[in-house]
């Protein structure tokens, strides 16, 4: 199958692994290698030193592993670019997943401080994912400052309902000359199959994966799925018809 | 003097530098950064950047998230 290529770093896997909500950072990692993930995100927080200090960092930092910090808890451009630098310090990459969701109870994305944000950030030299709303004309403008892919959500943030922004993803990837990335909403191995059936180069999963069950055997579902949906995008899916098309000769047997 | 880490207060003596300081507080300056109001400040100044009084640290480090 075709690599991914983001900035010009390739990837053979087109599954993008969140680690919030793991019950513990043995299963977050044990998730993480059944997924064969190469790229794992990674949250900021304000040090609590009355606690000890989390090790939660030396369970994602693989060899071949590429971390993606992301900028949650930041309420608008500003505060981003400020989040972009301390992780740059702390984790050594200028790679960023850009989210801006001020409002707490659907953690919507606010365009117009990712857009500011993402040129900025574009200048200073990281590579930029800015997760967003499903707007094919926000995420050509974000292609224009400089966006290295963009991650449009398929539904709210935890709410596993799938691809319920389908139509607009299809005018996403239809233009997109980076990248799409569906971030977010994606419940099930079937929901990340899809996305990568339609053309969408890569799903970003946590929540799915973190609450399962067997958070383990999920990530090997996911994976599964994603290489089985990019799979049948590039084997090109035959076309759908409103009558039916026979499979079966309908003449010279009985007549 | 005293110095603001994130929500705490700390004492510390005239001529403390940011490295000095982190080692004390027993932190290793893998996965953190350090923040003097909201300017970083990059680990290799962190010798030369002495504390002063009332001033204001922000640290961060690694959590889950997706």
């Amino acid at each position: 199958m075709k690599k991914l290529v983001i900035a010009e770093k390739e990837f053979s896997s087109r599954l993008f692994l969140g680690t919030g909500k793991f019950s513990s950072n043995e299963v977050m990692s044990d998730a993480i290698k059944s997924s064969k993930t190469q790229m794992v995100t990674v949250a900021m927080k304000r040090l609590d030193l009355m606690n000890k200090q989390n090790d939660m960092l030396q369970h994602i930092t693989k060899p071949g592993i590429q971390l993606l910090p992301n900028t949650s808890g930041v309420r608008n451009a500003k505060e981003a670019v400020f989040a972009a630098q301390m992780a740059r310090e702390a984790f050594g990459t200028n790679w960023l997943k850009l989210e801006i969701h001020p409002d707490p109870k659907y953690l919507l994305p606010d365009p117009v401080e990712t857009l500011k944000a993402t040129e900025t950030l574009a200048k200073l030299g990281f590579v930029v994912l800015p997760y967003i709303q499903a707007d094919p004309v926000l995420c050509k403008r974000l292609e224009e400052v400089g966006a290295a892919t963009v991650m449009p959500l398929g539904a709210p943030i935890g709410t596993n309902k799938g691809l319920k922004t389908k139509d607009l993803l299809e005018i996403i990837i239809k233009q997109s000359k980076v990248p799409v990335v569906i971030d977010a909403g994606i419940g099930a191995p079937s929901h990340a199959a899809e996305a990568l059936e339609m053309g969408a180069d890569a799903v970003l999963v946590n929540t799915a994966i973190a609450v399962a069950g067997n958070p383990v055997a999920m990530a090997e579902a996911f994976r599964l799925a994603v290489e089985s949906g990019r799979m049948a995008f590039e084997a090109q899916l035959a076309v759908q018809f409103n009558v039916a098309q026979a499979s079966s000769p309908l003449t010279s047997f009985l007549m | 003097m005293t110095i603001k880490l994130n929500d705490c207060y700390y004492e510390v003596e005239e001529g403390t530098s940011l490295a000095v300081f982190i080692q004390n507080i027993g932190l290793k300056p893998d996965g953190i950064a350090v923040a003097v109001n909201f300017e970083v400040v990059p680990k290799n100044k962190w010798a030369e950047t002495f504390l002063s009084d009332r001033m204001e640290l922000m640290l961060i480090h690694a959590v889950s998230g997706g």
